[in-house]
């Protein structure tokens, strides 16, 4: 009998657990008999396997004991919270719209993030494929040395020559297209040449024609769906000719699915590569660098096998040209497809990029918002912890453990921030297009088409709830119960601290965002207002193609000038803020070991550049009809002037293979790119039948006069193309754009932190007037004045703000900072922008808290100390 | 007075036939023998409990045995308001099975 096994210890535990406390003892007792006995008659195994069954038999009864109580509870945990929330509606107010402002935050910004990071995902093989960009050695245009531009013969050889490469394509995009059907014409920007590979290569349905075909001869386009609509309407556009620029006729071949926005090859229309040996120039040269390459990879090899062989690749094809230099044979290098968007290194991309730097930026202002909104909860709930402190203590009386109590709490708070999220889903669609606009993106917001993006809302919701409602859950949870039940937890030191110390971090939050605000918009002002060197205001511009402008170029700009309002037109290459051209210069005087010449930012123009966009010769005269009629012409900047080691630069001789010519003047140094670049040498030549953007200087205020004007004499000149025109002004404004965005982001934020640090501390201020009457009463009795009075509580919170500033000036400091050193002009940080900061987090502090303590302060003592 | 309920009534005079061996086991085979249907082991024990709570029974403990784990054998005997409401009900039984007609022939007493 001794020696016989006892059932396991944990089942016997299990067992305990199970049966009715009020026979535990009995009951494993009679468990246990049984148990032997069975062993006796047929062995422990079965003995076991009966006692297993007993517990297994068990539970459902028990479930269902245990679902009934709970759900008793519940229901009563719903009522106390409802009816607290009830009884204090302005706190529960403060609270729910703390959090759902800071959960449209968030929400907002977690799209746009998961928007850049799926930028291309509807590339079937977005992991394969790459795209071959140019590394050159010292020459640095634009302040880079990156290109993403590739010479055409490239992709065919890539083909050829490697078998890892499955498919190669070249594109070459063209803006301000001209295209016309029928009576229907229009402009167009969207329009890509390439290989009949791109459909191997990206994923790009067609709707009508086949992929293989389609892009096979020259002059053959594939259009967008939308595009079929808006020329063809209803007629079936295989095999229509649409009129290119007037002059070609491209055959409509295949209809595409419209591309998705978040794909940097997104177009309209796919015309065939080769025929840009028309239009361009022959495309069997490797040095002339404008095409982008892209290939896709054979499964399993490694594309860096590749840099290995670009250089004996680019070695057989260049050794004899004069293009070929032993040390840049290591030019190539890939690029991910699926890196391009958020982190291309290169100029002269495809479309403008985006940067990680801003999706950093977003993403740590939607966690500081958050955060923030986060730590009014808390602060609130402990606060007016002391008016639950009764119902704890209560509920511990009748046998409540703290895990209960925790439990509870942490369910409001994720109930309270579910809600909030609700709240925040609906606010956060109704600010998506202002939100849109501020991004440059075309994000939306349906929950039911993205299954993830849903998930992880709720996800962040109970995450939200559960970080705002851990703080006050074991805060309440530790109450001890006489205490709670006496009342007399009020006065909870530790409590206080904590919340001190949140408020300084919301307000930390808050100056940083002000600061960083300031100093954007400081920056941004500094960009509008330094004198550029150069006009920018009333002034038109215009891309010219039509022919039968170019052609009549003196004769157009005469006809302008007769044009009310008119004062100046001309002819040029390039805008003085945007050069985009640089070339090796000869100039007099060079030593024979320098092989390559003067590398210079270079511009043709015509006799009215100067007088058109104000720009002053320094040293030297214009350029002059009278003067320079046949002969080449040169104006050189400061910069230049200074660094070709010319004391007197007029009269030098200067230029091209072919364009040799005298320097006739000196321009003072101007910004001919954005701030982020230092000022390098300039050239301009004189070329007047060349320059193919039109800039027109208008001083009358009416501007619909001018524009009517310029569209008379446009349509007695061209040949059907429309007037598509900018304003230089704007033009300048949209360099800065990703930066003016980004002010106007600060600025929406730091008011969003601002208002929801404000709504805590409201919460605050009138809880600790709520809390010390007696003592403002005793005070009062005992001879202190009102304005005292109000001075102590001002001081009270507003001291905090003070602290707070010490944690956001040098943080402030460090990032702007950094920020602006991408300038290379940039204004200073002063002492200024930190005071104003923080003296605007001090007002706002104090008008948040002068209400509740003037009421306070005005309150007859006799009511607040005659009951005790 | 309280009315017995019919499982409390059978539990009740079980422990009364068994009298001093009256424990959980030998009540529920007791059970088991009257009614002949075959209860589940641990059926007997939250109403044993409920009874103990009314104090219509009361409990004793035997000595300690290894075949319970070393626990005590705890015994069950009824107290005297055991013993009243079970005289009250079995009154109340008779009560109202008398004067019936008989129930197979349908005739009147």
């Amino acid at each position: 009998m001794i020696n016989k096994k006892a059932p396991p210890s944990v089942l016997i535990r299990i067992l305990g657990k199970m049966v009715d406390p009020r026979v535990r003892y009995d009951a494993l007792g009679e468990y246990e008999e049984m148990y032997y006995s069975i062993t006796e008659r047929s062995g422990y195994a079965s003995a076991l396997a009966w006692y297993l069954c007993q517990i297994i038999i068990m539970l459902p009864e028990l479930l269902k004991n245990f679902l009934f109580r709970s759900f008793g509870m519940l229901k009563n945990y719903f009522k106390t919270l409802h009816r607290y929330l009830r009884r204090q509606k302005i706190y529960t107010i403060l609270n729910i719209s703390g959090l759902a402002f800071g959960l449209a935050c968030c929400i907002l910004i977690f799209k746009y993030i998961q928007y850049e990071f799926n930028y291309e995902s509807q590339h079937e093989h977005a992991d394969r494929i790459y795209k071959v960009v140019t590394r050159v050695h010292g020459d640095a245009f634009m302040g880079s040395n990156r290109y993403a531009i590739t010479p055409a013969p490239l992709a065919p050889a890539l083909m050829a020559e490697f078998p890892e490469v499955e498919s190669a394509t070249r594109l070459y995009k063209s803006s301000n297209v001209f295209l016309k059907y029928e009576k229907r014409f229009f402009l167009e920007d969207n329009w890509l040449y390439a290989d009949k590979h791109i459909f191997e290569i990206f994923t790009i349905p067609l709707v009508k024609g086949n992929p293989e075909t389609a892009l096979k001869n020259p002059f053959s386009v594939v259009i967008s769906e939308e595009m079929a609509k808006k020329y063809f309407g209803r007629e079936d556009p295989i095999g229509k000719f649409l009129k290119f620029n007037s002059t070609y006729d491209f055959a409509v071949t295949g209809v595409m699915e419209d591309m998705p926005v978040n794909t940097h090859i997104r177009s309209d229309f796919i015309a065939n590569f080769e025929t840009l040996n028309d239009l361009l120039f022959k495309l069997d040269h490797w040095g002339r660098r404008a095409f982008h390459t892209y290939f896709l990879l054979r499964d399993g090899n490694s594309a860096d096998r590749l840099l290995k062989k670009y250089p004996v690749l680019l070695e057989s094809k260049l050794k004899n040209s004069k293009w070929w230099k032993k040390e840049e044979a290591d030019r190539f290098y890939n690029q991910r497809l699926t890196d391009i968007h958020l982190k291309a290194d290169t100029i002269n991309n495809l479309v403008p990029v985006s940067d990680t730097k801003y999706i950093y930026i977003f993403s740590v202002i939607a966690i500081f918002i958050l955060l923030t909104a986060c730590v009014n909860y808390m602060n609130l709930a402990t606060a007016r912890s002391a008016g639950r402190a009764k119902e704890i203590g209560v509920r511990k009386v009748i046998g409540a453990k703290k895990v209960q109590i925790v439990l509870q709490f942490f369910g409001e708070s994720v109930l309270m921030s579910m809600f909030s999220l609700l709240l925040g889903y609906f606010l956060a669609s109704f600010f998506l297009p202002v939100f849109n606009s501020l991004i440059n993106r075309e994000l939306s917001l349906n929950i039911a088409e993205n299954i993830n993006f849903t998930a992880a809302l709720l996800l962040l919701g109970v995450a939200v709830g559960i970080i705002s409602g851990s703080y006050p859950a074991f805060y309440i949870s530790s109450f001890k119960t006489a205490a709670a039940l006496k009342g007399s937890i009020k006065k909870n030191r530790k409590g206080m601290s904590l919340r001190n110390f949140l408020v300084v971090g919301q307000f930390s939050i808050s100056i940083f965002l002000i600061i960083g605000t300031m100093v954007i918009t400081n920056q941004l002002n500094y960009i509008r207002n330094k004198k550029l060197g150069f006009s920018k205001d009333h002034i038109i511009t215009a891309g010219i193609i039509d022919k039968s402008i170019l052609n009549k170029r003196e004769a157009f700009k005469e006809e302008l000038l007769k044009q009310a309002g008119i004062s100046q037109v001309t002819f040029s290459s390039v805008l003085p803020m945007r050069f985009n051209n640089q070339i090796y210069m000869n100039y007099e005087g060079k030593p024979k070991n320098d092989k390559n010449g003067f590398l210079t930012y270079f511009a043709v123009v015509d006799y009215d550049y100067f007088k058109t966009f104000d720009m002053e010769i320094k040293n030297g005269r214009d350029f002059s009809k009278e003067i320079d009629s046949d002969s080449p012409a040169y104006i050189i900047n400061e910069t230049a002037a200074k660094q070709l080691g010319w004391e007197n630069p007029i009269g030098k001789m200067y230029g091209y293979r072919g364009n040799m010519g005298p320097v006739v003047g000196v321009v003072n140094d101007f910004h001919y790119a954005d701030f982020h670049i230092a000022l390098e040498s300039v050239s301009f030549q004189l070329l007047p039948n060349d320059g193919r953007l039109l800039s027109i200087k208008f001083n009358s205020d009416n501007i619909q006069g001018v524009i009517t004007g310029i569209n008379k004499v446009w349509k007695s000149f061209s040949s059907g193309y429309p007037f598509n025109y900018e304003f230089m002004d704007e033009k300048y404004d949209n360099m800065y754009r990703s930066e003016i965005r980004l002010g106007k982001a600060f600025r929406y934020f730091s008011a969003l932190a601002v208002i929801i640090c404000c709504l805590g501390l409201y919460g605050l201020a009138s809880f600790t007037v709520e809390q010390s009457t007696k003592e403002i009463g005793i005070r009062k009795v005992l001879g202190a004045s009102e304005t005292g009075i109000v001075r102590m509580l001002a001081w009270k919170f507003t001291k905090w703000v003070l602290i707070a500033n010490i944690f956001a000036w040098p943080a402030a400091y460090f990032f702007m900072n950094k920020w602006l050193n991408d300038f290379v002009y940039r204004i200073g940080l002063s002492w200024n922008i930190f005071l104003y900061a923080g003296s605007i987090a001090l007002l706002i502090a104090l008008v948040t808290i002068i209400f509740q303590s003037v009421k306070a302060s005005l309150t007859n003592p006799v009511i607040t100390l005659k009951c005790e | 007075m309280k009315i017995l309920s019919r499982q409390e009534e059978i539990i009740l005079t079980a422990i009364w036939k068994l009298q001093a061996t009256a424990y959980g086991m030998a009540i529920r085979e007791e059970i088991e023998k009257v009614t002949g249907v075959k209860m589940q082991f641990g059926s007997i024990y939250t109403p044993l409990a409920r009874l103990l709570e009314k104090r219509l029974i009361s409990s004793f403990e035997g000595e300690p045995s290894p075949e319970r784990g070393g626990r005590r054998k705890i015994f069950y005997n009824l107290t005297d308001e055991g013993k009243k409401a079970l005289i009250e009900i079995h009154n109340l039984q008779t009560a109202i099975w008398a004067d019936m007609p008989s129930l197979e022939t349908g005739q009147a007493k």
